[in-house]
């Protein structure tokens, strides 16, 4: 479970931030200003982000836009790198559907 | 000694490697080379369609059909599933009322071959088969017989049973020359060394002219370039290839496609880009989203009548050539009439699609005729299933 | 964690350490070689991820000199980038240099 650093040793404590709520899969999760998708997840504790084809668990991988493995439907466009996009108030996130290999 | 083989065929691709396993199950010696691994050349670049209905003129098209009816007892036999699939496969999609007349005449043209039925759909039966068509289309070219499949499955599936069955596969082998011995081919050396044979199939694609001027050949094919684009994976939105698009079984989208005669160059280029993406969204409005991750050009091996060139040649015993565009469809059928051709087993006349029909000036039908269809109807996939080659876009 | 023939090399394609293995058996000797067969590298990262790990396994298991490896190919876009914008034709589109 990831925490938000509250008393960093060398820099002190975090400065007060805005707070707002985006949502995943219709749970409400707390956010701050400078939040990505990403972090307020992990800050909420939510590690699987999605399940790969034959279900196996996923989520961030490596954090800088490149893996893919961290994408979420946010408010209906599919696709977004959680990595990269900053939270915002209200936002609407969604788990993608488990990946099918065999469409048809 | 790298090797000796009753067959040595050179090109491991869509046509070679199913030629070695034909040969390798009815207990010939194969071995097949090739300068890559697996599907280096052209059927690594291709769409993976299986094509009967945009292919005249009869006779090309009784063949396509004759080998799209063998893959699915031959997915069984390999043991591999080729992802083969037909039945719902649109060869165009009219966007101008005024091709209307033009699509209906090659429907009916092409329905007069044996076993083949192409119609054309209006837009309402053709929305009924592919409910994300556009609304705004007017017709599509449909034919049953025309169906899809994994490229890569194809020929790593044939590699895979050929080698079972004992056959030798030398992947990231070059062949720099061909001997012969009074008119008999007699090995084949590699940059591995050299494979003593009786007899050498010529399935290089793009390759093939090298290859022939190795026996002082000139075999007349042309690299025609086809750039095609991919999508990420998305959910099931069509269910057979329609026009230029098709979606694998991964539920990535390829979309295509560009007949451009400019050599050996596999660049892509932004104008095709466009050019393909924009007819896929025309089509299929609900692809604007979609986001497209690859880009790639392959070549086409394009002899320049237009039809496969298959068989042996007059004047030397053993050299066998089994190239032309379209290899994704034929290549069932090519596998089984070289290999029974090599076993001088009574097969299908392979007299109009022998290398012999350039040199005694018997084109299988004018090449002048086949410009005129193509300036009829401008630059439609109709139109490119007849183009000849010969450098004029 | 053990590493085992289940794991997975390719997150995009899900292709695991076994399937690849068997390439190398086969003869693979290039990215290329092995991507063709398993697709490992077709998927949305175009094998940004896997080809550390991939190119590890061609020396180790394939046997190809570190000196022998070529890189991935990489071909346009350098992102995935929706059609829509791909196919623009507006006259603020980014002017692209072939079709000048």
């Amino acid at each position: 479970m990831a925490q938000r650093i509250t008393e960093h040793q060398v820099l002190g404590p975090p400065p007060t931030l805005r707070a707002f709520h985006l949502t995943f899969n219709g749970r409400e999760i707390p956010a701050l200003e400078g939040d990505s998708i990403a972090s307020a997840l992990l800050a909420a504790g939510i590690r699987v982000i999605r399940r790969s084809a034959g279900g196996d668990p996923r989520g961030i991988y490596c954090g800088i836009g490149h893996c893919y493995e961290c994408r979420v439907t946010v408010n209906g466009v599919s696709g977004q790198r959680a990595c990269l996009v900053p939270a915002g108030d209200g936002m609407i996130v969604e788990e993608e559907p488990e990946e099918d290999r065999d469409g048809h | 000694m790298l090797d000796t083989s009753d067959v040595a065929v050179i090109g491991a691709g869509a046509r070679g490697s199913a030629i070695a396993y034909y040969l390798a199950r009815e207990g010939v010696n194969v071995a097949l080379v090739d300068r890559g691994f697996l599907a280096t050349g052209t059927t690594g670049a291709t769409m993976g369609l299986i094509n009967v209905s945009g292919k005249p003129p009869a006779e090309y098209t009784a063949l396509s059909l004759a080998s799209a009816r063998l893959y699915p007892d031959l997915a069984e036999a390999l043991g591999v599933d080729l992802e083969f699939e037909s039945g719902q496969s649109i060869l165009e999609v009219i966007l101008d009322p005024a091709d209307l007349p033009a699509a209906h005449e090659y429907a009916k043209r092409q329905s007069r071959v044996p076993g083949v039925d192409v119609r054309v759909l209006d837009t309402y039966e053709a929305r009924q088969m592919a409910p994300e068509l556009s609304p705004d289309i007017i017709g599509a070219v449909y034919c049953p017989q025309d169906g899809h499949l994994n490229p890569f499955r194809l020929a790593w599936g044939f590699i895979t049973a050929a080698r079972r069955l004992g056959a030798r596969f030398y992947p990231h082998t070059r062949v720099t020359g061909i001997r012969t011995t009074q008119s008999r081919v007699t090995a084949v050396v590699t940059t591995a060394g050299e494979i003593s044979t009786r007899t050498v199939v010529n399935a290089a694609g793009v390759e093939v002219p090298s290859i022939g001027e190795m026996v002082g050949l000139s075999i007349p094919v042309v690299a025609s370039r086809g750039q095609i684009v991919t999508t990420e994976a998305l959910p099931p939105l069509f269910p057979g290839p329609i026009d230029s698009m098709r979606q694998t079984r991964t539920g990535s989208v390829l979309i295509g496609t560009t007949e451009e005669f400019v050599g050996y160059d596999t660049g892509v280029t932004t104008r095709a880009l466009r050019q393909n993406v924009r007819r896929a969204v025309r089509i299929m409005p609900r692809l604007r989203t979609a986001r497209a991750i690859r880009c790639w050009a392959g070549l086409r091996p394009w002899p320049v009548d237009g039809l496969p060139i298959m068989g042996g040649v007059s004047g030397l015993d053993g050299y066998v050539i089994a190239t032309g565009h379209s290899g994704i469809t034929l290549s069932a059928i090519t596998g089984q009439l070289i290999a029974d051709a090599i076993l001088r087993r009574p097969t299908v006349a392979l007299e109009s699609f022998m290398l012999d029909r350039f040199s005694e000036g018997r084109f299988h039908f004018p090449v002048e005729g086949f410009r005129a269809f193509r300036r009829r109807y401008g630059s439609t996939i109709l139109a490119r299933a007849v183009s000849p080659a010969g450098g004029d876009a | 964690m053990e590493r085992s023939q289940d794991t997975v090399v390719c997150r995009c394609e899900n292709v695991t350490m076994g399937e690849i293995s068997d390439v190398l058996t086969a003869g693979a000797k290039t990215f290329d070689d092995i991507k063709r067969v398993t697709r490992a590298g077709m998927g949305i990262c175009q094998g940004r991820i896997c080809e550390c790990a991939v190119t590890d396994l061609l020396m180790r298991g394939g046997g190809v000199p570190p000196t022998e490896i070529s890189p991935r190919s990489v071909r346009p876009p350098v992102r995935p980038i929706t059609l829509d914008v791909l196919g623009a034709s507006e006259p603020d589109a980014l002017p692209l240099p072939d079709e000048a």
